[in-house]
C-alpha cells in the first residue's frame, strides 16, 4: 500500500524541516510541492527526507497541489494525503484519516476541526468565516460538512482520480467539496486537531482573503 | 460647436488606427467593419444629435446621448467580462506550463541519479 502526502509549501523554510521529519516517522511518501518560494523551503524539505518538486513560480495552493497529485498517481499511489505545510496539522491525525480508507468505509476523509466543539485558540473572526462558509457550501455544493476549509483530507486512489481542481488559489477547498458531492464520493469526516500558534495564524488567510477566494469560486463555477 | 471638431478629429484619427491594424492584419474583416461602423456612428451623433434622440426614442429612452452612455457602460461590463475570463484562461495555461516543467525536471533528476548509482 503506497501511501503519498502532499504538502504544497510557500516560504515554509521554518516548518517545513519538522513537519516533513514527523510524517516520515510513520514511513509515507512524503512529496512537498515548492510553490516559488524565495527562502530555503525546497532545501529544507529535501534534508528531511520529501521528494521535491519546484514550481518556478507561484501558482498558488490549488495549482501546488494538483502537481503533487499528479506525481503521486504516476508513481503508483494508492492513498493520496493533502497536508499543511504551515504545522497546524498533526502527522498523529493522519492514521485516523487512513483507517476509513483502509477499511473501505470510505473513499474519501475529511480533516474537520468543529467536530468535537471548537477548537482552543482560533480568532473569533476566523470562527464565524468558517461558520459561514459551512452554510455557503451546504447551499451551494449541497455537502453537509462541518468545516470546508480544511487542508488535511484523504483520498483513495479512485476518488482523486475523479475529482478535477481547476482552482489555482483558494478556492481550491469549496471546488474539491463540488466534485466530491458530483461524483458521489462516500466519504467521511474525521476529527482532528489544529495547532493555532502565532505563526500559522499570520501565515493562513487573513479574513479579507475569503472575500477573494468567494468571488474567484463564483466565477469559476460560472466559467464552467 | 469646438467639442464637435474635437470629436471629428478624434474620430477621424480613431479611423486612421483601425485602417492600419487592418492592414498589419492585427484586426480580421469582421473587427474592421465593427470598428468602422462604432466610430462613424459617433461622429454620425456629434453631427446630427437628434437623429440619435429619434432612435433612442423607438426604445424608451428619451435622449440619444443617454443610450449612448447606457449602451458604453454595457459594453464596457461586457469587455471587461470578457478579459477576466482570458486572463483566467491563460493563468491556467500558466499553471500547467509550470506543472509541467516541475515534473520533468523531477523526472530528469531521478534519471541522472539511476545514471549514477
Amino acid at each position: 500500500m503506497k501511501i503519498f502526502i502532499i504538502i504544497p509549501a510557500l516560504n515554509e523554510a521554518k516548518t517545513i524541516g519538522r513537519v516533513v521529519g514527523e510524517l516520515k516517522k510513520y514511513n509515507y511518501e512524503v512529496v512537498v510541492i515548492d510553490d516559488g518560494s524565495s527562502d530555503n523551503t525546497s532545501q529544507q524539505a529535501e534534508l528531511a527526507g520529501a521528494v521535491v518538486l519546484i514550481h518556478l513560480v507561484n501558482r498558488g495552493q490549488g495549482a501546488a497541489l494538483k502537481t503533487g497529485i499528479i506525481y503521486a498517481l504516476q508513481h503508483g499511489a494508492d492513498i493520496l494525503v493533502t497536508f499543511d505545510a504551515d504545522g497546524q496539522h498533526n502527522a498523529a491525525d493522519v492514521p485516523k484519516l487512513l483507517k476509513p480508507l483502509l477499511e473501505h468505509k470510505a473513499e474519501a476523509t475529511l480533516g474537520s476541526r468543529f467536530l468535537h466543539g471548537s477548537p482552543t485558540g482560533m480568532p473569533f473572526l476566523r470562527k464565524l468565516i468558517l461558520k459561514i462558509a459551512v452554510v455557503f457550501t451546504r447551499l451551494v455544493s449541497g455537502l453537509d460538512v462541518t468545516d470546508t476549509h480544511n487542508g488535511l483530507r484523504a483520498f483513495s486512489r479512485r476518488a482523486i482520480e475523479k475529482i478535477k481542481i481547476n482552482q489555482d488559489q483558494m478556492a481550491h477547498a469549496s471546488e474539491i467539496l463540488d466534485e466530491i458531492h458530483k461524483h458521489k464520493i462516500k466519504f467521511i469526516e474525521v476529527p482532528i486537531t489544529i495547532n493555532y500558534s502565532d505563526y500559522s495564524i499570520a501565515k493562513g488567510q487573513s479574513s479579507f482573503d475569503f472575500a477573494k477566494i468567494l468571488f474567484r469560486y463564483i466565477m469559476g463555477r460560472l466559467m464552467r | 460647436m469646438i467639442i464637435k471638431i474635437f470629436v471629428s478629429i478624434f474620430v477621424i484619427f480613431a479611423l486612421s488606427r483601425v485602417y492600419l491594424r487592418f492592414k498589419d492584419r492585427a484586426i480580421n474583416l469582421l473587427g474592421f467593419v465593427l470598428w468602422n461602423l462604432l466610430w462613424i456612428g459617433i461622429g454620425f451623433v456629434v453631427w446630427l444629435p437628434k437623429v440619435s434622440d429619434i432612435l433612442a426614442n423607438n426604445v424608451g429612452i428619451s435622449r440619444g446621448v443617454d443610450a449612448l452612455v447606457y449602451l458604453s457602460i454595457v459594453a464596457l461590463f461586457y469587455g471587461m467580462f470578457r478579459i477576466y475570463i482570458k486572463l483566467e484562461f491563460i493563468e491556467r495555461e500558466i499553471s500547467s506550463l509550470v506543472r509541467g516543467l516541475a515534473l520533468k525536471e523531477k523526472k530528469d533528476k531521478m534519471k541522472d541519479s539511476d545514471l549514477h548509482e
